[in-house]
């Protein structure tokens, strides 16, 4: 799948303050992902620029000890909010993704700006009941001031099914 | 028979292609009681990827037949499973199972005649 | 099939006399041969399809034949299919599998693709001992090696199945490609986004028929159950329910539109 369009940039800080992880993380080179790290993707709000971002959601969640069927959730669950909010983004905006890895827990909040001419997200579609299946916890964030967000929780340990 | 192979990602980009590929596929022989997707090679699997397969699974439903996915990818088999819409399908692990049901499969499904 | 079945015909009752031998049957092997090489242009014809990928046709021939004689092999023809609906399949799947085995191999290091072997054996006997689906730690814990190596394993496993859906879309019936399907099919086919169309479709239902459609299709129940849980007849749900999914048909198909 061809990646185009302006460039994206991925941007990994550590949270600030006190949230040091308490348990003893990274024990190896390359292994666990630090819990109490942030990481930024921003593309431009398109469609062929979703995989890029599910494989980051998909590699934080491997490092951080997700199992299995939780990485692919998580995955699954990114994929799917972005694609939600391209389609209403405005033309040329970006889109925002960020990830905050926590112990046994990711949050993820991607944002889009819609312009003036909002098109309300729906919640009624078979996308977002897929969704909310998928994620432990999924809020849609639309206040009305020009920006649409989705916020979700996903835990480490996929809920049995 | 009939069998659809799809390889790589489906998600919003591609389903549509997908979508076009099944409707082709459900066209050939409505009297053929075989409709099946080879999905093994399937890394990704979107709703909107589930949307379309969901739909023909109904189409061919109507048709009086059963639309059958081979290949057993966690990719593919989480969201079917996540979304309960496995059961709208036949699941097989591949296309020696599909084979092996439609035909009799002699290699392990013979039976031996007393001598 | 009537070209396939003048030039093959010979072979037919050869099919049913090798489906009928005992496995351990001592005419078996001359048969087979004879069936094999008889069925050979098959193999060939299917190699050829795929000669432009960059594999040498000799190659391909040898992969094919493989596939030709598994087809023999399995084939019943009290099942009532003829042969080639069997076998080209069969053959077709054999040399798809080593392309994807091909261009894996050439992308990924041995290590890995060990490394892959390994770890899928490992998730299938953890899945089953956990009851649920294991997690990178308990993989590398299970196989002695560093987490590290199981996470680049699992990339690697990924990589087998990303490539473009577009390039490789293909359809397995005797030569027909997609491109062919898709063209004589063209008017049926919507080319519309389902996220975009479902949206407004589902929104405008009544509460109750939307319940419905939800139960049905995204909640796996049956139409009984639905009927308890709704309070109407399982008729009545059925009748609800086809109402239901025309108009939502008749939304999704470009064509009858109404805009």
């Amino acid at each position: 799948m061809g990646i185009e369009g302006p460039s994206g940039s991925v941007t990994k800080g550590r949270r600030r303050v006190s949230e040091v992880d308490p348990v003893g993380a990274g024990d190896g080179p390359g292994t666990v992902e630090t819990p109490g790290s942030v990481v930024e993707v921003r593309t431009s709000a398109s469609a062929s620029l979703i995989p890029t971002i599910r494989a980051v959601a998909s590699d934080l969640a491997a490092r951080a000890d997700f199992d299995l069927d939780a990485i692919s959730d998580l995955r699954m669950a990114v994929d799917e909010a972005c694609a939600t909010l391209v389609d209403v983004a405005a033309p040329g905006s970006s889109l925002r993704c960020t990830f905050d890895v926590r112990e046994e827990l990711i949050r993820v909040h991607a944002e889009v700006d819609t312009g003036d001419a909002a098109t309300p997200v729906s919640t009624d579609t078979f996308g977002w009941r897929v969704l909310q299946t998928l994620a432990d916890e999924v809020e849609l964030e639309a206040n009305g001031s020009g920006t649409v967000g989705i916020r979700l929780h996903k835990r480490a340990d996929a809920a049995p099914r | 028979m009939h069998v659809l192979v799809v390889d790589g990602e489906v998600d919003t980009l591609t389903a549509p292609t997908l979508g076009e590929a099944l409707g082709a596929l459900l066209e050939q022989e409505p009297t053929d009681a075989v409709a099946a997707v080879d999905l093994d090679g399937v890394g990704f699997l979107a709703s909107s990827g589930l949307a379309v397969l969901i739909r023909a699974a109904h189409r061919a439903e109507a048709q009086g037949r059963a639309l059958h996915l081979l290949g057993g990818s966690r990719a593919v088999t989480r969201p079917l499973e996540v979304t309960g819409s496995d059961r709208l399908f036949t699941l097989l692990p591949g296309l020696d199972e599909l084979l092996g049901r439609v035909h009799g499969d002699r290699s392990t499904g013979r039976v031996r005649r007393p001598d | 099939m009537s070209a396939a079945d003048s030039e093959y015909g010979h072979l037919t009752p050869l099919l049913a006399e090798y489906a009928g031998l005992d496995e351990d049957d001592p005419r078996r092997e001359a048969l087979r041969d004879r069936l094999v090489t008889g069925f050979l242009p098959i193999a060939q014809h299917i190699a050829r399809r795929f000669a432009h990928r960059g594999e040498p046709l000799d190659d391909l021939v040898q992969v094919a034949t493989v596939g030709l004689i598994n087809a023999v092999d399995r084939y019943s023809p009290e099942k009532g299919t003829d042969f080639f609906s069997f076998a080209v399949p069969t053959i077709s799947g054999e040399v798809r599998r080593h392309f994807r085995d091909q261009g894996w191999s050439m992308r990924v290091p041995r290590r890995l693709k060990d490394m892959h072997v390994s770890i899928n054996a490992a998730v299938s006997d953890l899945s089953q001992r956990l009851g649920r689906a294991p997690r990178p730690s308990e993989i590398a814990e299970q196989l002695g090696v560093p987490v590290a190596e199981v996470l680049e394993g699992l990339e690697a496993s990924e990589a087998y199945r990303s490539s473009s859906l577009d390039e490789m879309l293909s359809s397995e019936q005797g030569s027909a490609t997609v491109g062919e399907l898709v063209g004589a099919a063209d008017a049926e086919l919507d080319r519309v986004d389902h996220r975009q169309a479902l949206r407004p479709v589902l929104g405008e239902l009544a509460e109750r028929e939307r319940t419905i459609v939800m139960l049905r299709f995204f909640g796996n129940m049956t139409q009984t159950q639905i009927a308890e849980q709704v309070g109407i007849s399982q008729m009545h749900v059925s009748r609800l329910l086809a109402q239901t999914l025309d108009r939502l048909r008749s939304r999704l198909d470009p064509d009858t539109r109404t805009g």
